[in-house]
């Protein structure tokens, strides 16, 4: 008695039939047979015929390595610290161009930028902002990437150093690619995009995490060759970051490195600014689906990205529609990991998205996308 | 009464010991620089340059290796701008334990012709140069370190035999800014 008062009265149908017993039974048991025997069978024919499905779909014409970096003196022909139609600024996302060689130059700069009311700091950037340009190719596109360091530009503010470049979607010698750029020169090297997937880019000259926390980050998205399964309405970057500042004195901020290595941020943010978005939430109308392309670039911390409201009904891990999982209320981050998160927004409303540790809310990871049946397209 | 001063006097002491310990720990501004019996080590940083933090361990085991033997270490600020409170804020971060000097003038940088942070220069008891250049070479290999040039130099001094690479040229680092006007023009450059 008190067991079936337990049990919700609709499901006591469905649990009778699944209790083996009677003819009803028999014939789900047979069905579930047949569907285990015919899945055991699929799995023998994948086996031995070598790479699966979805092994075929990341590793065919798969570039590995490219020629030699060219280090030189040459100055740039142009002021703009960012060019190519590959790129964007979070959380806009250009289209991928129709081509499949993508020139891009992303420049680093040292600038002073503003966090919030009353806190700006001089950051080094890539292409001057924080985080750095959107780069968004497809798969087996081939990237030529041009990039001086012009932090000889820049001396009032701080002086002239290395940086260098990691991309994340990149398989290359990183000795080689990714070497140091003395202040003033100029690097220039290409990689080919072999795996789908949402990535990050950063400066790798040590201390990698000074240079992280000064704002040298960025995303790049390699659609799959094929495109994505789905369909969406609209789409958005959002690069989760923490800042770590002090105040000094006179009033101006500096950055704490010995904050950063006890992992205690300042900020907590969305695309360089905290809560951002809830001052000027992102748009979307009701009904929509909407595919967030979401980057945890810490240095430290983990995302547990959420959207309040709503469920992700499909999430790709890294940004790979390899790894699909669905249903899925939170997804889980560790610094430089990437998402693409697809949902639909149900109804009018506001719909707030969270790192749901909460106490980087209270640092700024928060952000809300505002429904409305008239909302204007933001792209 | 008379049980109670014990205590006070026990109190007292802790406290005057916790100051001290502070005070230790507390950034210290050297106003000149004072070789030790065998010499002393300058290393050039800025407040804003992110290559020393990548030396700082290494540059904390040489201070406990050489510091007892007779050499004395420093930091020096060089760059124009250097304020003693970021001065102080970024060497409390990098957690050295030597001393720094604020040099205000440039007058140690160009004496020592120091562009680079971090360019170290060890010095012998009369101030005379022994070696320059960098602390290693790991900024060449992605932080791998293939040669310990101040290491090494301080193995022979401290060996009182010639050192075997007493100037390696700096690749990499930060410059050393004095005049905001012009940018200046480090080695590799100059071509």
């Amino acid at each position: 008695m008190l067991e079936s008062q337990l049990q919700p009265k609709t499901y006591q149908k469905e649990l009778a039939m699944l209790s083996f017993k009677g003819h009803t039974s028999k014939i789900w048991a047979g069905l579930a047979g047949i569907v285990i025997l015919l899945g055991a069978l699929s799995l023998v024919i994948s086996g031995c015929g070598g790479e699966s499905k979805s092994e075929s779909l990341s590793l065919k014409d798969a570039v590995y390595g490219s020629p030699g970096a060219e280090l030189t003196m040459e100055k740039p022909a142009t002021s703009e610290l960012y060019s190519g139609p590959a790129l964007s600024l979070a959380p806009e996302v250009n289209p991928v161009p129709n081509t499949r060689v993508h020139e891009v130059r992303i420049d680093v700069t040292h600038s002073e930028v503003t966090v919030t009311d009353g806190v700006k700091f001089t950051a080094w950037t890539f292409g001057g902002t924080l985080p750095g340009p959107v780069l968004h190719v497809r798969q087996g596109d081939k990237v030529i990437f041009t990039m001086t360091n012009r932090s000889d530009q820049t001396i009032k503010l701080s002086p002239p150093m290395p940086h260098s470049i990691d991309f994340h979607a990149a398989m290359v010698n990183p000795a080689d690619k990714y070497r140091e750029v003395i202040a003033g020169a100029t690097i220039k090297f290409e990689w080919v995009a072999n795996y789908p997937g949402v990535y990050m880019y950063h400066c790798g000259t040590p201390a990698i995490l000074q240079h992280m926390i000064y704002g040298m980050v960025g995303m790049t998205i390699v659609d799959p060759k094929e495109g994505y399964p789905s369909k969406v309405d609209r789409e958005y970057a959002l690069i989760q970051n923490e800042l770590y500042l002090t105040k000094m004195k006179d009033g101006t901020y500096l950055v704490d490195m010995e904050g950063a290595r006890q992992k205690r941020a300042s900020y907590v943010t969305f695309n360089g600014m905290p809560a951002q978005y809830v001052k000027n939430p992102l748009k979307a109308k009701p009904g929509e689906r909407i595919r967030l392309y979401v980057l945890n670039a810490g240095p430290n911390g983990t995302s547990s990205f959420h959207v309040v409201g709503t469920l992700f009904d499909r999430v790709w891990f890294d940004g790979n529609p390899d790894n699909e999982t669905r249903g899925l209320q939170t997804v889980l981050l560790g610094a430089s990991n990437g998402a693409i998160v697809e949902f639909v927004i149900p109804e009018a409303g506001t719909y707030t998205f969270v790192d749901h540790e909460f106490a980087d809310v209270e640092l700024g990871a928060v952000g809300q996308i505002v429904a409305k049946p008239d909302q204007v397209a933001s792209k | 009464m008379r049980r109670v001063w014990p205590a006070w006097v026990a109190i007292l002491l802790v406290f005057l010991t916790g100051t001290i310990v502070v005070a230790k720990e507390k950034p210290h501004r050297a106003k000149s620089i004072i070789p030790g019996s065998k010499g002393a080590v300058l290393i050039f940083v800025a407040s804003l340059c992110p290559c020393t933090d990548a030396h700082r361990v290494m540059v904390d085991n040489l201070l406990e290796q050489a510091g007892p033997e007779g050499i004395k270490f420093y930091a020096v600020f060089s760059n124009l701008g250097e304020t003693e409170e970021r001065a102080e804020y970024f060497y409390r971060n990098l957690g050295w334990k030597m001393p720094y000097y604020l040099d205000s003038d440039g007058e140690l940088a160009k004496r020592y012709k120091a562009t680079r942070t971090p360019q170290t220069v060890a010095l012998d008891r009369a101030k005379k140069t022994l070696y320059t250049g960098p602390i290693d070479d790991s900024n060449l290999h992605q932080g791998r370190v293939e040669n310990a040039y101040l290491k090494n130099a301080l193995e022979d001094i401290l060996a009182g035999r010639p050192v075997r690479h007493p100037e390696v040229s700096q690749m990499g680092g930060c410059w050393i800014v004095r005049d905001t006007t012009s940018v200046p023009c480090p080695p590799e450059l100059q071509k």
